[in-house]
């Protein structure tokens, strides 16, 4: 089993050791202020990312970047609620010699791949340029940044749960007290990444146990108001921005916290190649990853990064047992695994 | 009796205008064929439009050697059925009672049947989760506690709950497809099936429902093939019981949580949609080929006249109420509810002490004026674009003698049959390549185009059952006199089919104004709407949030809507 840099035991020591290191000040001729000159002209920026932002968080991101570098950039935001018609759209500009719609995209290290492997990715001298971004938050050698990191765990909701029925492992899940009470989201993608530390047959082993307690399955943001609502105990999969708006607005959910380990998923952004402002893209990504746009982050889209030190992420990790998808399985594996247990559950 | 013989033989001989006409069906035909050939094209291939990759049946081997697919099959003409059992058990007599009877209140029940769209169906289907889930159902509580019942006695999680909340639905599109038939109905036949002591119901039965066969067969046949399509009732109610259709297995197709959209295998697919779609043309055709025995417009004593009810004005009533509380009031109320929670929930005593107005301060932060202004130009183009082209495809296809004109009404069928995601991604797809001679990729006018040619088959259903119940005595009239077939058009069909033209361009408005899957697909920073925006909202889970900006687009079109139909008015009855 490959795991690689993927799986991380324990992760303080790894955070400490990217802490975070203030962005240094444009000095004439530097290929920061190169690029802050290049993005004046370009005037504005199209980015496509997650729903959850909005579009006043976008302004929000725009108006924060213009402020520290002094531009006056204009955002053009596209909410997005399917990254695999985002690729799909990137794929086809790329083959019919469309200039990009995007200048720059978040998607998640699933979809990553798909543009990277077909050589659509424009790279960057990031640390080059900007020394404040943390070694870990480069990927696919200078294509993509990691804005932020989504953590997967079950939840519950705590006025159908007793403190002593809280899921403690993922085994948990599968009692048959909660059989025909537990709601599963369709990415299978989590169940997937677990193979890297269960192995293939003990997660397929899982997934068949997991399918007789037939669960209701659903995508992730809608399953959630059915937990919310008390109409299901506890979701098998969920993600934390998810929970984390939930706990916000008070809804009676929580995390199952002492499940280890916690799978991780990556938001990245990236330019394809060939955009018409590259210049303002490169630092619409560069600027997510300083403590002002990591707080933007948190604010509109309940997630930042766990690089980033004094983020909710940063936090959130201190101690825990995380899972990260290793870039090869990712490639290689987890398409085909996600489409096998989405079968297992009844999902076609 | 020569001369007569001698001009019908003239009328039926083509003209230059004709010609013209029949042109311009020909061009509305390429623009619908080309989409649907890219699709078809795209069934036998691997990967994404334009990528690299030989002819394969792979996509049809792993479509219909999987026996899951036969059980889909199952469920979607199980699920379709019961969706138009309910529809016309709500729509016929509602298009009777308002059409063609002294109901009171009458422009009140046909606004409330145009308001219903606008509430959006996942709301409707939040709703009758939060009334009829076994679990925390409103309605099945009240049951349990009324009976002393220990189970719920209702749950909608299985077809027919599913075929029931699509067919309150999908009333309202049926209802404006018969509507006009009803009304234009020359009373004269009910008067002497009244003179001769038959009563109202069975001259409902005998007369009414029989002179009203074509409109009702168009749409049964119109919407038989939309609750094929249609996602979002069997995506929320019936996939997470593991209830699949066709409409769900072309949704997880194209919306894998990982890799790429298999285009190829939704459009294997979508070739079974085509294959209902041309099987239930041609049952369509048989019937309009029959059309004479429907002409109920003639031009001699055309006068509709209301019918008067008497003492069943109160069932009709109560009638036309309880269809209203099921698709309007109960979903409705639901939604100011969701709209004015912090999260969802049953209403109780403690949520009501969390009522707060926060989601409605938080629209702004939604939206903006670019979607609003996109909006408003979609939906004052898109209708009268498709309806225009509509009417060319009618009236050639109803009333020339063109050889072939029968295949042209079953072109103007396939957008319908074709899922709205792959015809929308064949759209682009064409947009990228000849964008040198059609720049329109990433444009509003992208988003224009899918929704004309989307919806001319509604506006073809609607307009062929209008045309077919005028007798071509009217227009021989006018060719008698010299006019020329675009002037006998404009002069005698339009006016004669005028409230089918409003009610279709209304509804054509409002069914661009909620479609929501090609508007996404076709999406660019430039051309964003509202549709998209509420969607967004609950795709991010924003659910309360995207029942506040429901709610205030509920009152905002409701007044379109009204001053559409005052504007409709005036306009119809001036021609």
């Amino acid at each position: 089993m490959k795991l690689k840099a993927g799986l991380v035991l324990v992760f303080l020591s790894l955070i400490t050791a990217s802490s975070y290191l203030p962005g240094h000040a444009a000095t004439a001729g530097s290929p920061l202020s190169r690029l802050i000159e290049g993005a004046r002209q370009e005037k504005e920026v199209d980015f496509a990312g997650p729903a959850s932002l909005t579009p006043a968080g976008a302004q929000a991101l725009m108006d924060a970047l213009n402020k520290k570098y002094g531009l006056n950039l204009k955002m053009n935001f596209t909410a997005l609620t399917s990254y695999t018609r985002l690729m799909a759209q990137i794929i086809a500009e790329a083959q019919s010699a469309q200039p990009p719609t995007f200048d720059v995209v978040l998607v998640t290290d699933a979809h990553i791949a798909s543009l990277y492997g077909r050589k659509l990715l424009q790279s960057f001298d990031w640390a080059g340029t900007f020394p404040h971004i943390p070694s870990q938050s480069i990927l696919l050698e200078n294509h993509a940044l990691m804005i932020d990191a989504i953590f997967a765990m079950p939840a519950y909701n705590t006025r159908l749960v007793r403190p002593q029925d809280v899921p403690k492992t993922w085994e948990d899940i599968l009692d048959p007290k909660w059989q025909g009470k537990v709601l599963a989201a369709t990415g299978m993608q989590i169940w997937a990444r677990l193979t890297q530390r269960w192995g293939e047959q003990k997660t397929e082993d899982f997934m068949r146990r997991l399918a007789a307690q037939k669960p209701v399955i659903g995508g992730y943001p809608q399953i959630q108001p059915r937990l919310e609502s008390g109409e299901y105990a506890l979701i098998a999969n969920q993600l934390s921005p998810l929970i984390a708006g939930s706990e916000e607005k008070k809804a009676p959910v929580a995390y199952a916290l002492e499940v280890k380990p916690i799978v991780v998923l990556l938001d990245v952004m990236t330019q394809v190649k060939n955009v018409r402002h590259p210049n303002a893209a490169a630092l619409l990504m560069a600027f997510s990853l300083i403590p002002e746009g990591q707080e933007i982050w948190w604010k509109y889209g309940k997630r930042t990064s766990p690089f980033v030190k004094d983020t909710p992420a940063w936090k959130f990790v201190q101690g825990k047992e995380l899972l990260f998808g290793d870039m090869d399985f990712l490639q290689k594996r987890e398409e085909e695994l996600s489409e096998l247990y989405g079968k297992i559950i009844g999902l076609r | 009796m020569r001369a007569l013989a001698l001009k019908f033989r003239e009328f039926e001989t083509p003209r230059p205008s004709q010609f013209g006409i029949a042109a311009l069906a020909a061009v509305t035909c390429l623009l619908i064929i080309l989409p649907v050939l890219t699709i078809i094209i795209a069934s036998f291939r691997i990967g994404l439009p334009g990528e690299a990759s030989p002819s394969t049946l792979e996509n049809y081997r792993e479509a219909f050697l999987d026996p899951f697919t036969w059980q889909v099959l199952k469920n979607t003409l199980f699920f379709a059925l019961g969706t138009i059992v309910v529809i016309f058990f709500f729509a016929v007599p509602a298009a009777w009672i308002i059409e063609r009877t002294d109901i009171p209140c009458r422009r009140l029940w046909l606004t409330l049947m145009g308001l219903g769209i606008l509430i959006p169906t996942f709301l409707k289907a939040i709703a009758w989760i939060l009334l009829l889930s076994p679990r925390i159902g409103i309605l099945n509580k009240l049951f349990m506690d009324m009976l002393g019942l220990e189970t719920a006695p209702v749950s909608i999680y299985n077809i027919a709950g599913m075929s029931f909340i699509q067919g309150l639905i999908l009333t309202p599109p049926a209802f404006f497809m018969i509507a006009a038939a009803y009304k234009s109905m020359d009373p004269s036949l009910e008067e002497a099936a009244y003179v001769s002591g038959v009563g109202r119901l069975k001259t409902f039965f005998f007369i009414n429902l029989r002179l009203t066969i074509p409109a009702i067969l168009a749409a049964i046949l119109y919407l038989f093939i939309t609750s094929i399509e249609v996602f979002e009732i069997p995506g929320l109610i019936g996939a997470p019981a593991r209830i699949f259709v066709f409409s769900t297995v072309i949704y997880y197709a194209t919306h894998p949580e990982v890799g790429l959209p298999k285009y190829g295998l939704a459009g294997a697919y979508g070739m079974i949609l085509l294959i209902l779609a041309f099987a239930s043309s041609y049952l369509y055709f048989r019937v309009i080929r029959q059309s004479h025995k429907y002409v109920v417009v003639t031009g001699k004593g055309y006068r509709p006249k209301l019918i008067e009810l008497g003492g069943l004005k109160i069932v009709a009533v109560l009638f036309l109420l309880f269809y209203f509380t099921l698709d309007i009031f109960l979903p409705f109320l639901t939604l100011v509810w969701a709209s004015l929670v912090p999260y969802i929930q049953v209403p109780s005593a403690e949520a009501f002490s969390k009522l707060t107005l926060a989601n409605f301060l938080k629209v702004p932060d939604y939206s903006g004026w670019k979607p609003i202004v996109n909006t408003i130009i979609l939906l004052l183009t898109a209708p009268t674009f498709s309806i225009f082209l509509s009417l060319i495809i009618s009236w050639v296809v109803i009333r020339s003698q063109i050889k072939g004109r029968y295949l042209l009404d079953g072109i103007a069928f396939l957008p319908h049959a074709v899922p709205s995601i792959l015809f929308a991604v064949a759209l682009s797809y064409m947009a990228l390549v000849y964008r040198q001679f059609f720049p329109v990729y990433g444009t509003l006018t992208i988003i224009i185009l899918a929704n004309a040619i989307k919806y001319i088959s509604f506006g073809t259903r609607t307009l062929n059952g209008a045309l077919i119940q005028i007798h071509r005595e009217l227009e021989e009239a006018g060719q008698v006199t010299g006019a020329t077939n675009l002037r006998i058009l404009r002069k005698i069909v339009i006016p004669l089919v005028a409230t089918a033209l409003f009610n279709g361009w209304l509804w054509i408005a409002l069914l661009t104004f909620r479609e929501v899957t090609m508007a996404l697909t076709l999406i660019s920073p430039r051309n964003v709407v509202l549709s998209t925006l509420v969607w967004n909202l609950w795709g991010a889970g924003y659910v309360p949030e995207a029942a506040a900006m429901g709610v205030i687009l509920v009152f905002v079109l409701a007044s379109f809507v009204v001053v559409a139909r005052k504007v409709g008015e005036k306009v119809t009855a001036s021609l």
